[in-house]
């Protein structure tokens, strides 16, 4: 497979690219990651510390609100039985209604003397109620200032504590100022909403591990951590992180302690929520990165393709360039690298080739030359040779014709070697001339059978003195008519019955076979023609030979008889073969086409 | 500012002449128109003094005891005394209490004079004495009425107002005031002796919606227990007094304040002092008052006195 230079560079540098940035993004990931999950956790624990510190802050701010109001004068004048109590009773009842409308969080805010006697009450008719029975008001009536558990509220069933405070005159305790708080309250502004994702929540228990806060109001009193293992581990650690599953997916517990009173607030998220944002971190990373690498990529490929690729395309254009022999190609390379050196290498390379063709053209004109001259004279050698001695047969017969001593007899004989020699020069000359200016076939439609017989005539009618060569034809009767050059086909014929003659000097037979015949290449329908002699045969270092011009074996001919039937075989879209073999003959196998211009298939 | 006071008890001319000095930048002469002892002489004066403490002033103190010397010829020659001293000790003020001081010292000697004076406890109107003038200025003294009605009114059932005393000038006199000053139109009821007062009392409990009870001018003293006890049990509508001593008659006393008197009257000695001339300070009016709420009174009646206005009052009688 091709891969070409651009992809050799761009594939191994996406590859390292893409190891890199993901080794890098891997690392960057972890860290992140690692350094999200330490945010996180920092983030969740401090959310349960904010809202421990804001219920701290809260019950503190409520319990120095009930302190204070505990030593304002109103509750210490509305202790004692006068006018003025009474008064100030009425006033406390006004007060403390308008209290716990204005704050919302109170349940009911109670005055009561030494004996547990409700004195004046946010609500009136409270009033002379008995609480000396609850907790709070035994540890305000002993001078303490007590914030109790929560317990569920027998009127509305929210979670509520109460806070109590002594009322003290100079240092005497003479009432107690109780104060029942809606934890709900908080839990709404606070714990409802504090939220960290969809699923997140948060919640308090108290020391016993009974949820007093949660979203799930049904789950208020309801859930007793202390049953569960984790619940038992939140109990026991008070404050930090601890993990467990929540319907099959792990989730983080973010714990803190109130320890006035020992409740703990806790917040739960489950963990793949938490690292919704660092999965997407994780994803914009991988984007980033196949988009760093891709911009990266399309960046080096485009360096690359403008400074490297791009001069070996020039490079190899210019190569090609040459090597079709257009020498003139250079190539304009102006970089401060080594395609700058290459350019100019292969500038001069290009030059010295023009130089070498230039010299190897005059060379070879000068060698063209010389051959031409060579051939000429050869040509002008074999011409003479050719010419020479009919002439001299010709001019020593001439001599004995007008030789009044010669016999009629011999002046008879010496005519036929005139008439001979004459006709042999006009073939050779024919030939020459054949081959020095090739003829336009003049195309029409022939018998072919009818053409080797005439020439077959034609020869024996000039040359019975000389051959003793038996012609035997075995004609194809049903032969198509071919389009062809007459004249060439003649030329063809004579030249193949004169070779097969001079093959066989003494006797011999030649026999002309003409046949119906589609080629086996192209399925034209076309004439064959064999003429097989049984002559000397060809040598087989030779056999390749005979169709060159002038090349011949022989002491007489031009070495164009042969040459020539390859020529109008050429003209004719024919082809001409030789099977030889020596001192057994040679067969010449000739085949036509129906038309030489068809290119389709014509069925005889 | 560190202040060291030398106070020494001065008898001039038969009566007791209380000199306070100070080091101070002024001297200040304050002349008493009554006498130490005398509770609201006394209360003046320790608004003076409470004022003054500050000051670098020099205080000197002398009382004219005009109110147990009643005589005109008393009263005339305590004014001379008064005004002897004031040429010995060439005072840069004087602050003046009480009508009598006003009227025997300031008017016939001081009026338009270079010398500043300050009068305070002045009953209703100060232009009987010609003042406001050059070089006088002060705080005159009105009965509280409105602040009293304002506290009546909140368990009274109507506007109408009552007003019981014995049948005395000073009473009329009074009556007489309240409706130039405070435009209110009383239904007046002078008794001629305590039984008559007792009637008075029923009458302006069916007759009126508040009732203001003036002081019996210490002619009622032998009865003082009878009427308390008829008044607590015949009590049905709001009764207020403006005098502190009236306190166990009514269901609540707004009385004037003296200390408030001699407060400003103090204050405006020191502006005087530090360049201010007395034209240019107006004529006041008290606005103090003294409050005592009548709970046993409150508790027979039903009345639900607020508790703000007990945490408010100065005494409350139980």
């Amino acid at each position: 497979m091709r891969i070409a230079l651009r992809e050799k560079f761009l594939i191994p540098t996406i590859i390292i690219f893409l190891i890199g940035i993901s080794i890098s993004s891997t690392i960057s990931y972890m860290t992140s990651r690692n350094a999200l999950e330490s945010t996180i956790n920092d983030q969740i624990l401090q959310l349960a510390e904010s809202i421990t510190a804001n219920l701290s802050a809260w019950i503190e701010r409520n319990r120095l609100d009930i302190i204070r109001w505990s030593r304002q004068d109103i509750f210490l004048d509305a202790i004692p039985e006068s006018f003025m109590g009474k008064a100030a009773r009425r006033a406390a009842n006004s007060i403390l209604a308008r209290i716990k409308s204005e704050y919302g969080f109170y349940q009911v805010i109670l005055v009561a003397d030494m004996q547990g006697r409700v004195i004046a009450a946010s609500s009136e008719d409270l009033v002379g109620m008995d609480i000396e029975k609850q907790p709070g008001y035994y540890f305000a009536h002993n001078g303490k200032v007590h914030v109790s558990e929560v317990v569920r509220s027998d009127s509305s069933g929210v979670p509520v504590f109460s806070i109590s405070a002594p009322i003290a005159d100079q240092e005497k305790i003479i009432g107690v100022i109780v104060a029942k708080i809606d934890l709900s309250y908080f839990n709404s502004i606070y714990v409802d909403p504090a939220q960290l994702g969809a699923s997140s929540y948060a919640y308090i228990v108290d020391s016993r591990g009974i949820v007093i806060a949660h979203p799930d109001k049904a789950k208020i009193f309801a859930l007793d951590l202390s049953r569960f293992e984790y619940g038992r581990e939140i109990l026991k650690k008070k404050n930090g992180i601890v993990r467990h599953d929540r319907n099959g997916l792990p989730t983080i517990n973010a714990i803190k302690q109130y320890p006035q009173l020992g409740w703990i607030v806790g917040v739960n998220a489950p963990v793949e929520e938490l690292f919704l944002s660092a999965n997407r971190v994780r994803k914009l990373v991988l984007i980033t990165s196949v988009l760093i690498v891709l911009l990266i990529s399309v960046t080096v490929t485009l360096i690359i393709t403008k400074t490297v690729t791009s001069p070996i395309s020039k490079f190899v254009h210019s190569m090609e360039t040459v090597a079709k022999g257009n020498l003139d190609q250079e190539i304009h390379i102006h970089t401060a690298d080594e395609f700058s050196l290459m350019a100019g290498a292969f500038n001069r390379m290009a030059r010295s080739l023009r130089e070498s063709e230039e010299k190897l053209k005059n060379t070879y004109r000068q060698l063209a030359q010389n051959e031409r001259m060579a051939a000429l004279g050869e040509l002008t050698a074999r011409i003479a040779h050719e010419i020479k001695n009919p002439l001299g047969i010709i001019k020593g017969s001439a001599q004995i014709l007008v030789d009044q001593k010669e016999s009629q007899e011999i002046k008879n004989e010496v005519g036929y070697f005139i008439i001979d020699e004459v006709n042999d020069l006009s073939i050779r000359i024919q030939e020459l001339l054949s081959h020095a200016s090739p003829m336009p076939p003049m195309l029409e439609l022939l018998d072919i059978n009818q053409i080797v017989e005439e020439r077959i005539c034609f020869w024996e009618s000039q040359q019975r003195s000389l051959h003793k060569m038996l012609i035997q034809r075995v004609f194809d009767e049903n032969l198509p008519l071919i389009i062809c050059d007459a004249k060439l086909m003649r030329q063809l014929t004579l030249n193949l019955i004169i070779n097969a003659a001079e093959a066989m000097p003494k006797d011999g037979c030649l026999t002309i076979r003409t046949a119906a015949e589609r080629d086996a290449s192209t399925n034209k329908q076309g004439v064959r023609m064999d003429f097989s002699d049984t002559g000397t045969g060809i040598a087989e270092d030779v056999v390749n030979k005979i169709f060159d011009p002038f090349f011949t074996t022989k002491e007489k001919g031009t070495g164009l008889g042969l040459s020539a039937v390859f020529r109008i075989m050429e003209k004719h879209k024919g082809k001409v073969s030789v099977t030889s073999k020596l001192a057994e003959g040679t067969c010449f196998h000739i085949w036509l086409p129906v038309n030489p211009d068809d290119g389709e298939v014509q069925d005889a | 500012m560190a202040v060291r006071i030398h106070i020494g008890v001065i008898l001039l001319f038969g009566q007791f002449l209380w000199a306070a000095t100070t080091l101070a930048q002024g001297r200040i002469l304050f002349v008493d128109s009554y006498n130490a002892g005398y509770v609201w002489s006394d209360g003046i004066r320790r608004g003076v003094a409470g004022v003054l403490k500050g000051s670098e002033t020099e205080l000197t103190v002398t009382m004219m005891d005009t109110k147990r010397h009643r005589s005109e010829a008393f009263k005339q020659a305590a004014a001379l005394k008064v005004k002897a001293l004031i040429g010995e000790l060439k005072p840069d003020v004087v602050i003046a209490a009480d009508d009598n001081a006003s009227k025997y010292l300031i008017k016939p000697f001081f009026r338009n004079t270079a010398l500043p004076f300050v009068f305070c406890g002045v009953n209703w109107d100060a232009g009987v004495y010609g003042f406001p003038c050059s070089n006088v200025t002060g705080m005159i003294e009105v009965a509280p009425v409105p602040q009293l009605l304002d506290y009546l009114k909140h368990y009274a059932k109507g506007g109408r107002v009552g007003f019981l005393a014995p049948d005395l000038l000073s009473a009329k006199k009074e009556s007489i005031e309240y409706r130039k000053a405070f435009g209110i139109d009383l239904v007046e009821y002078f008794s001629s002796d305590p039984d008559d007062w007792k009637k008075g009392f029923l009458h302006m409990q069916q007759n009126v919606d508040m009732l203001i009870i003036d002081s019996d001018g210490g002619l009622y003293q032998d009865r003082a227990e009878e009427l308390v006890k008829f008044v607590e049990a015949n009590t049905r509508i709001p009764s207020g007094t403006i005098l502190d001593f009236m306190a166990p008659y009514v269901l609540i006393a707004f009385a004037k304040i003296p200390e408030e008197q001699g407060a400003w009257a103090a204050e405006t000695a020191l502006r005087i002092l530090a360049g201010e001339k007395p034209s240019s300070i107006s004529i006041a009016r008290n606005q103090d008052g003294y409050l005592i709420i009548n709970a046993r009174i409150a508790q027979r009646t039903g009345f639900n006195i607020p508790y703000s206005v007990l945490k408010s009052a100065h005494r409350i009688i139980e």
